[in-house]
């Protein structure tokens, strides 16, 4: 039995031999042309210039002079990515990049929103924004991209998305034209995760508030909507 | 390249289909991102210049269109481009198709963009200008059929698929190097935050992997990992192993944390580091293992 096996197992190892032999190749290697090795050359630099990080925080305001690697990403901020030949190639061709995930630090704040739409008639409701934590996980991988938006519209520094989404908010709750949306008003639901070094028995509890109260633009609204205007 | 074009392109074609799904919210007229916005968007979350004012023309046919069903067919046309990019047929035009489709609905919308869809763009990109579909696509084989095809695919310079390596080492590079600037990093406790992001969460993990001394593990084997990834691999007796650790690393965040196509993106740039000749024979080997046992043993 042992010497079939053997038999067997050498049978295996002749076939897989024979199989990785390999190929014989034509002896000409593509030559690449001066300009391939230059255009190669430039993209790395281009593309390693806008993908290095950026120094600390107090090395960018000035409070501390940089230091070593420091010194050169501080350089990199305020010259290199300045220069046009190289924001100039990879901004309209869309090579720029900028790898900070979780980067410095992970976030700490546990983020989602909603919104209270009051219509014509003094009633509210509630629009509840796809949250991914009470998504089912099918849910959730598909409307990721809803989170990702919310994680934006809830910077301070994008006041210029609050109008359109509280827009569209309105867009989707409308349903009586005799009762429009006229107010929409935006909250923010958040949760700073448990400190690694200040551990509690429980979760500390999500905290809320509105962030943005908007006058809904009614022309757009029935435009959009295809009601007929003048009804009011 | 041809393995990589499959791949990556079937994972853009479901990247493209599962935004469809959405289409409507994010780039039409009436959704929560109005295409003006994406100009004005493009100066702030694109770290290009401080003064925020960008004076150069960019990749964008859908500037200023504004009737959603252009909007709409540009974006089956971008789908249509991505299944032909990965079934390998009529390569050079769908890649091109696929590149511009794929920077074009990127510079309409960045606001839902993360890191795996700039993984999206610039492998869109490269596949556009490699020849990649001169092995393992349609086009070869009706080639072959027709007769106008050497049976052995040419030799063509490797630099298109050094460069997807060298983009994924600088990804692994950057990142790493950006998170040593976090204390939490460093600290070894970054890993106790994203956990608890009750946002991102998916499968149940074991309560341990989220507590100490565990965390440690985590956090200061994910900045080992990625630091291995972006230099040992290239050193050939350690890449296997290294890219088997990147496989887990994006395995386990996948499995725990709500992050759709970013582990399959990511894991498929590791085909960059293999030559074809090494995929052929892994192949080949594949087949040996599975082919029939010869009939003439005893019993």
């Amino acid at each position: 039995m042992a010497k079939k096996t053997a038999a067997k197992k050498s049978a295996v190892k002749d076939k897989v031999k024979a199989s990785t032999a390999v190929t014989p190749v034509p002896a000409v290697v593509p030559k690449v042309h001066p300009a391939v090795v230059a255009f190669v050359a430039y993209h790395i630099v281009a593309i390693t210039i806008y993908a290095l990080p950026k120094p600390s925080n107090d090395v960018l305001s000035g409070k501390v002079s940089p230091r070593g690697s420091d010194a050169l990403l501080a350089f990199n901020v305020r010259e290199m990515k300045q220069w046009a030949v190289f924001y100039g190639y990879l901004y309209p061709t869309g090579f720029w990049q900028y790898w900070d995930m979780f980067a410095p630090d992970p976030a700490q704040t546990d983020i989602w929103g909603d919104a209270e739409v009051t219509f014509l008639d003094g009633t509210k409701t509630m629009f509840q924004y796809p949250r991914m934590k009470i998504s089912s996980i099918p849910d959730k991988f598909m409307q990721e991209r809803y989170r990702k938006f919310f994680e934006r519209v809830n910077l301070e520094e994008n006041p210029y998305f609050w109008s359109p989404f509280a827009q569209a908010i309105a867009l989707k709750t409308a349903t009586d034209q005799s009762s429009p949306p006229v107010r929409v008003t935006l909250f923010r639901h958040f949760q700073e995760v448990m400190r690694h070094d200040k551990q509690t028995p429980n979760e500390p509890p999500y905290g809320s508030y509105p962030f943005f109260t908007f006058v809904v633009d009614q022309h757009k609204l029935f435009t959009d909507k295809g009601w007929k205007l003048g009804i009011h | 390249m041809g393995v990589f074009r499959a791949i990556m392109g079937g994972l853009i074609f479901i990247n493209f289909a599962m935004i469809s799904v959405f289409f409507k919210d994010f780039y039409s007229e009436q959704g929560y991102y109005p295409g003006w916005m994406g100009s004005l968007a493009m100066n702030k979350d694109v770290y290009l210049v401080q003064d925020g004012s960008i004076h150069y023309p960019r990749i964008d046919p859908l500037h200023g269109v504004t009737d959603y069903r252009v909007l709409v067919a540009f974006n089956i046309f971008v789908l249509i481009a991505a299944l032909l990019t990965s079934l390998g047929l009529f390569t050079r035009v769908a890649s091109i198709c696929l590149a511009i489709g794929a920077i074009t609905l990127h510079h309409r919308n960045t606001s839902i963009l993360h890191g795996g869809d700039t993984v999206v763009r610039i492998s869109a990109i490269y596949m556009a200008i490699a020849p990649s579909g001169a092995a393992f696509s349609l086009d070869r084989l009706i080639a072959l059929r027709k007769g106008i095809a050497p049976a052995i695919p040419p030799l063509v310079s490797l630099w298109p698929q050094r460069l997807i390596a060298y983009n994924c080492c600088l990804i692994y590079f950057t990142t790493t190097w950006a998170k040593w600037f976090g204390h939490l990093w460093k600290g070894g406790a970054a890993t106790w935050y994203p956990a608890r992001l009750h946002e991102f969460d998916r499968f149940p993990v074991p309560a341990f992997f989220n507590q100490f001394p565990m965390v440690y593990v985590t956090t200061w084997g994910t900045l080992a990992v990625e630091f291995a990834l972006a230099t040992l691999v290239w050193f050939k007796p350690l890449r296997k192993w290294v890219l088997l650790s990147g496989l887990m690393l994006h395995g386990y965040i996948d499995y725990s944390m709500n992050i759709p196509l970013f582990g399959y993106l990511m894991a498929t740039l590791y085909l960059s580091f293999y030559e074809g000749e090494e995929v052929a024979a892994w192949f080949d080997r594949l087949k040996a293992r599975f082919a029939k046992k010869p009939v003439t043993e005893a019993v």
